[in-house]
């Protein structure tokens, strides 16, 4: 039996000790990860630390498909090899994202991205909102922006405990 | 008593007086007012229970933990509107930015005229609104809890000679964490994690979550409880089921989740306005980048709201987000979002919140996904020009260098000459990018059981001992952030049920010896508030 805690206020650890566990990564073939890691290296700006956030990345992305409704997870699945087959059907290319180069497929993807076809746009919407918002988490992004919510966040914790 | 995930067996039965469906504002308010009055309350969250001592600022830590389906939800329509929602012990509460209006009274008079009950009218909830306010401490803020993005909007609004209003919020000495929407750790948010529910465990609730009710127990024509599956937190399978019997049933789901539980039930399927009148209020993102630091993650989220052009149905405020949120909504990735990105420090992030002139649908879909389609009307496009068009115009007269705006088509704009662009180029709502958080109107309150989905008192016409107590049961749309609104329709609810519940006399009297009290007895009211497990 643990104490029923709700005031009490913590350390704004990233990995909070309250003893619950994220899911485990979103079951995902190997063909599919191939895919996907070509999308993450097309999609995050290009940086000295990137090749070892990559797996980060992935198996993050991969935890958090466990919490969408499955038809939305795997609705992700289906556009990561829609989106690595566009250059193809979309006449720009004659190989798959996952073969060009990474500049190339930056800029395939700029072009769906800024396209007035709101289907491509959305195709691509699910996966990059989900790649971005993992790659400007990561604790050396937040560095490299000059970004460092934990510190302030545990000093105004100390200053409100001073207030009340 | 809180439950989680290992505390259930494979198949387990409980029984209670009510149970609650959800623990946001609308559940865990009406929770309470039953508690207190001496009635056996059960909870049922779908979410965990997360602590305050667990909440951090590191978004993709905390959106699996707070947020349904971490986010991945939307609207379909014209355009699609992203939503979110809460899905932990304190529902939308915990990530919400507080915001305490109380509803318009050109709202309640509409309320008064179409439920034909002067109780819903503006003096018929006064004293509900006093005691909500109370009860969460919806005050200003200090002085010392204010940034540099909170001056910059006051004196950008004061230039532009436009009115401008402080908010109240639910606020206990707020020291201007920004954290309003990753669950506020310092515990100065009150939501009902640090309000209502400790309220209602005193009064011996007890909960049980990370459980989904898919069911709803339909005895003689009446609703006598709710099944659902327990979900383990690991591997994200639904694999023990949890069958509640109760003497009354309250649903408090929200605007969608409410519906599509219903929409699923035979009885609730015939009433015509079940799904239907769904409003969201939409609102569109404008952020400035100043040539300046201004660090905006620190202060108070929204301190002001700009309601100026209230009475056209366009609000403003500021809104600041982590770079990972705002990474997901800007329309580049790459080396154009780090360009953009590298320059958090300096970007205010503000929005434009436009009040409903339609209504959508929520249908259940495949998989059980809700189906939610809205599509905005022409005013509404208009409007959202106009309020994109003049928040940029503040920032630039402010002092900005470029503003990125609601557009696909026109994402970014370096000077106040470029303003015009926006009525040469936007001429249709497919290239508008819109968000949203309100979500009402769903299983709207009347007079009459053609007209509407819930009586006066909450229950619903086609299901006798079935309540509804959120947003859903709006009967029109409010214009301001609903929470108050919510709590005080919650808190006459509750007390009316209870009202009638003791009337018709203690139900533990009657209860069979049930499975449920070898393991979790009723009798928990006067032992000390305690998590039975304690997480895996």
């Amino acid at each position: 039996m643990i104490p029923y805690v709700s005031f009490k206020t913590g350390k704004a650890m990233r990995h909070p000790n309250d003893g619950w566990k994220l899911a485990d990564p979103f079951p995902m073939g190997q063909r599919t990860r191939t895919v996907f890691r070509a999308l993450i290296r097309a999609i995050c700006p290009v940086d000295p630390t990137l090749p070892e956030m990559i797996d980060r990345i992935e198996v993050h992305a991969r935890r958090l498909m466990q919490y969408m409704n499955p038809l939305m997870a795997r609705g992700m699945m289906l556009a990561m090899h829609v989106l690595n087959w566009s250059p193809i059907w979309m006449g720009k290319n004659t190989r798959c994202l996952e073969t060009l180069p990474r500049e190339k497929g930056e800029t395939h993807l700029d072009r769906m991205a800024e396209s007035g076809n709101s289907i491509y746009r959305l195709l691509l919407l699910g996966v990059r909102s989900t790649i971005l918002s993992i790659y400007f988490d990561q604790p050396e992004v937040h560095k490299k922006l000059n970004y460092a919510p934990g510190a302030f966040v545990r000093k105004q914790i100390a200053r409100r405990e001073m207030s009340v | 008593m809180i439950f989680n995930h290992e505390d259930y067996r494979k198949e387990q039965t409980f029984h209670t007086d009510v149970v609650v469906v959800g623990t946001g504002a609308g559940g865990a308010v009406a929770g309470a007012e039953l508690a207190e009055e001496g009635l056996d309350v059960l909870f049922v969250e779908e979410g965990a229970y997360h602590p305050t001592s667990s909440f951090n600022p590191y978004l993709t830590e905390s959106i699996p933990r707070l947020y349904r389906d971490v986010s991945a939800t939307m609207i379909h329509g014209n355009p699609v509107i992203p939503y979110v929602e809460g899905r932990a012990l304190g529902g939308s509460t915990v990530i919400n930015g507080g915001m305490t209006w109380r509803t318009p009274e050109k709202v309640l008079d509409q309320w008064e005229k179409v439920t034909g009950d002067s109780s819903l009218g503006p003096k018929g909830l006064e004293s509900l609104f006093q005691e909500i306010e109370k009860s969460i401490q919806s005050n200003y803020h200090d002085k010392s809890s204010f940034g540099e993005s909170n001056r910059i909007m006051l004196e950008g609004a004061k230039k532009m000679g436009w009115k401008v209003e402080t908010n109240r919020r639910n606020q206990n000495h707020c020291v201007g964490t920004n954290s309003c929407g990753l669950g506020c750790p310092t515990g100065a948010k009150q939501s009902t994690l640090v309000s209502h529910i400790p309220r209602a465990m005193s009064a011996g609730a007890r909960c049980l979550t990370e459980v989904r009710i898919e069911k709803l127990i339909v005895e003689k024509g009446r609703c006598a409880g709710v099944i659902g599956r327990a979900i383990d937190p690991v591997t994200r399978k639904a694999n023990k089921k949890v069958t509640i019997r109760a003497r009354a049933v309250v649903i408090a789901c929200g605007g969608i989740q409410t519906p599509h539980l219903l929409l699923k039930q035979k009885p609730a399927k015939k009433n015509r306005h079940l799904g239907q009148h769904f409003s969201c209020h939409p609102n569109a993102k404008v952020a400035a980048i100043y040539p300046h630091d201004v660090r905006a993650w620190k202060g108070v989220s929204q301190w002001t709201q700009i309601r100026e052009f209230h009475e056209e149905g366009i609000v403003m405020a500021e809104n600041m987000i982590t770079p990972g949120a705002l990474a997901a909504f800007i329309p580049w990735h790459g080396k154009k979002a780090m360009a953009l990105l590298e320059r958090y420090n300096n970007i205010i992030l503000s929005g434009v919140l436009v009040e409903d002139s339609t209504t959508g649908s929520v249908r259940p879909g495949l998989f059980d996904l809700p189906v939610a389609k809205y599509d905005i009307t022409p005013y509404d496009h208009e409007r959202f020009k106009k309020g994109a068009r003049l928040l940029a115009q503040m920032h630039f007269e402010m002092g900005a260098e470029g503003v990125i705006l609601p557009f696909v088509d026109l994402p970014y704009i370096s000077s106040i000459d470029d303003l015009k662009k926006i009525e040469e180029t936007q001429v249709s709502p497919k290239t508008l990018e819109l968000f949203t958080v309100h979500l009402m109107g769903t299983a709207r309150m009347g007079r009459e059981k053609n007209e509407s989905v819930v009586d006066v008192n909450g229950e619903f016409w086609d299901l006798p001992g079935c309540y509804i107590s959120d947003a859903s049961i709006f009967p029109t749309p409010i214009g301001v952030n609903p929470q108050v609104t919510i709590m005080a329709l919650a808190t006459r609810i509750g007390r009316r049920l209870a009202e009638k519940l003791i009337l018709t006399g203690n139900k533990n009297d009657e209860l069979p010896p049930g499975d449920s009290a070898s393991l979790f007895s009723t009798g928990t009211r006067n032992e000390t508030l305690s998590v039975a497990g304690g997480g895996n």
